[in-house]
């Protein structure tokens, strides 16, 4: 069996390159998603009798969910950014799972006419990660200025203020040093998420390929554990708990 | 001047010396920060032998973490030495070269800092752990943040390297005064990331472990201990940021002359 590290099958489609294979995983991934969450809720029972396991199993992550977010934001607009927090860890998360598929399930078949791709995680590719801090970064911001208003959020960038006679003035040398603060939270998410999954699947290639045969018995389900399971588990949970703080500073609290 | 079979030639030099750069200087910060931890979680079941089981499962969680820098450069290291990317270009084979070590001293320099950070910050983790057991999910979940927190600066390294090994501009490269400048500017850029990440990160690393301690000895406090952490890594975060903001400018060649 051949492994290669190669980069993402391009496919041209009026004059804009798409990356067949992550589009494909990300496609699945967001049925699986549907899947999973419509297979948990389907026969939900009222409030005043015991929830079946399915349900309970719902109850757990949405509370879960819930608590984090509203102990950090406030109970009203926590719950506002509850369904982007949770959607975003768990399309992470599965993004990230969805590279556990066995290699060889997709080899050589043809669903309507579209070749299936050997399934890796989509956020091996640059691209996704790098998508998703571009939507945090318009979600923060937009909300800081709809929530404070734009003068409050200007004012943020010449924090802290120097006082002089009592007026307050922004603080100039302070201004690029906030621009890049946030330049850096705007890079370092995507970059973390990116280098720490496609550090692993890089990784699992070599070490696969490399690998003494008897060392075949046990180190591909070790590497798959490690980097697939655990790092995914660990680095979608990152990024949401960061994006979430990250809109709590810039927003600020309830009060 | 060189030609085709100078490139060949030095290129064993190149692809042998790179990552052996880039996972050596490495393995000095993540050696160092996983022992920390290992010794704060030794202490912690020598204070609390009833909370064995958590302490040494919040040590795995954050010694695991903290290998992630070590994992970076090992893969840089082996991008460089088993793919083409570490082969020195037959045009400009010394200015390519350049290109290539400067990677690896971005990537390895870089991985110094953040991976004692990560190290630290789970040590500290397990201290507060064994002080006050009640509180594990709550100190667990500190410590990965301030743990991702620490790792900006070796994402940053990661950055510059990957675009010095896959985007390096060489045209023109094979001129002697050409290639001069581009191997300085690489060099340039390689070492300015790499050095420029040890400090902010061990200073990020100091904030997010206080904010661990505090999470568990203050749990009243926490909404203001954590802002407060933002707020505090932000700023030592700042000169890693200088540090890319350089290494930018010299990869992109905005330089006088």
């Amino acid at each position: 069996m051949e492994f290669e590290i190669l980069p993402p099958l391009s496919r041209e489609l009026g004059g804009f390159t798409i990356h067949y294979e992550t589009v494909f995983m990300i496609t699945v991934v967001t049925g699986l998603l549907v899947l999973f969450f419509w297979l948990l809720t389907r026969k939900l029972r009222p409030a005043t009798e015991a929830p079946g396991r399915a349900q309970a199993m719902a109850e757990l992550l949405v509370e879960a969910f819930d608590n984090l977010v509203e102990s950090s934001m406030g109970a009203k607009r926590g719950r506002r950014y509850l369904p982007f927090i949770g959607t975003l860890f768990f399309f992470i998360l599965f993004c990230n799972l969805v590279g556990l598929i066995p290699y060889t399930l997709g080899a050589e078949r043809h669903l309507f006419g579209f070749e299936i791709p050997k399934p890796e995680e989509p956020t091996k590719n640059l691209n996704v990660p790098l998508g998703l801090a571009f939507l945090f970064l318009i979600i923060v911001h937009a909300s800081a200025i709809k929530i404070n208003g734009l003068k409050e959020y200007l004012w943020e960038y010449g924090s802290p203020p120097i006082m002089i006679k009592g007026k307050k003035f922004p603080n100039l040398p302070m201004i690029p040093l906030n621009i890049v603060g946030e330049l850096g939270k705007a890079v370092s998410l995507p970059f973390r998420l990116f280098g720490n999954i496609f550090g692993g699947a890089v990784i699992l290639t070599l070490g696969l390929t490399a690998a003494q045969p008897f060392l075949l018995f046990f180190l591909p389900v070790g590497l798959n554990l490690f980097f697939g399971v655990f790092v995914g588990t660990v680095q979608a949970f990152v990024f949401t708990m960061l994006a979430m703080t990250y809109i709590v500073v810039a927003v600020g609290d309830e009060n | 001047m060189p030609s085709e079979q100078f490139a060949e030639q030095i290129a064993p030099l190149v692809q042998y010396l790179a990552p052996a750069i880039t996972i050596g200087f490495a393995a000095i910060g993540a050696g160092t920060g996983i022992g920390f931890a290992g010794a704060k979680a030794v202490e912690g079941m020598a204070r609390q032998p009833k909370h064995n089981a958590s302490i040494l499962k919040t040590m795995l969680i954050g010694q695991a973490v903290a290998e992630s820098p070590a994992i970076f450069a090992l893969v840089i290291a082996f991008v460089i030495l088993l793919s083409g990317a570490g082969v020195p270009d037959a045009v400009a084979p010394v200015a390519s070269a350049a290109a290539i070590l400067g990677a690896a001293f971005a990537m390895g320099l870089s991985a110094i800092g953040s991976g004692f950070a990560d190290g630290y910050v789970a040590g500290i983790a397990c201290g507060a752990q064994a002080r006050q057991p009640e509180h594990s999910g709550r100190i667990t979940m500190t410590m990965l943040i301030g743990q991702a927190l620490c790792e900006s600066p070796v994402i940053f390294g990661l950055v510059i390297a990957s675009m010095l090994l896959f985007g390096a501009d060489l045209t023109g490269a094979d001129q002697a005064g050409v290639m001069i400048v581009r191997c300085g500017e690489f060099l340039g850029a390689g070492l300015a990331m790499g050095a420029g990440a040890i400090g902010p990160a061990l200073g990020i690393s100091i904030v997010a472990g206080s904010a661990v301690y505090a999470s568990a000895a203050r749990p009243k406090a926490y909404g203001v201990v954590i802002r407060t952490m933002f707020i505090g890594v932000a700023v030592a975060e700042s000169t890693s940021i200088y540090a890319l903001v350089v290494a930018f400018l010299l990869f992109l060649g905005v330089a006088p002359g």
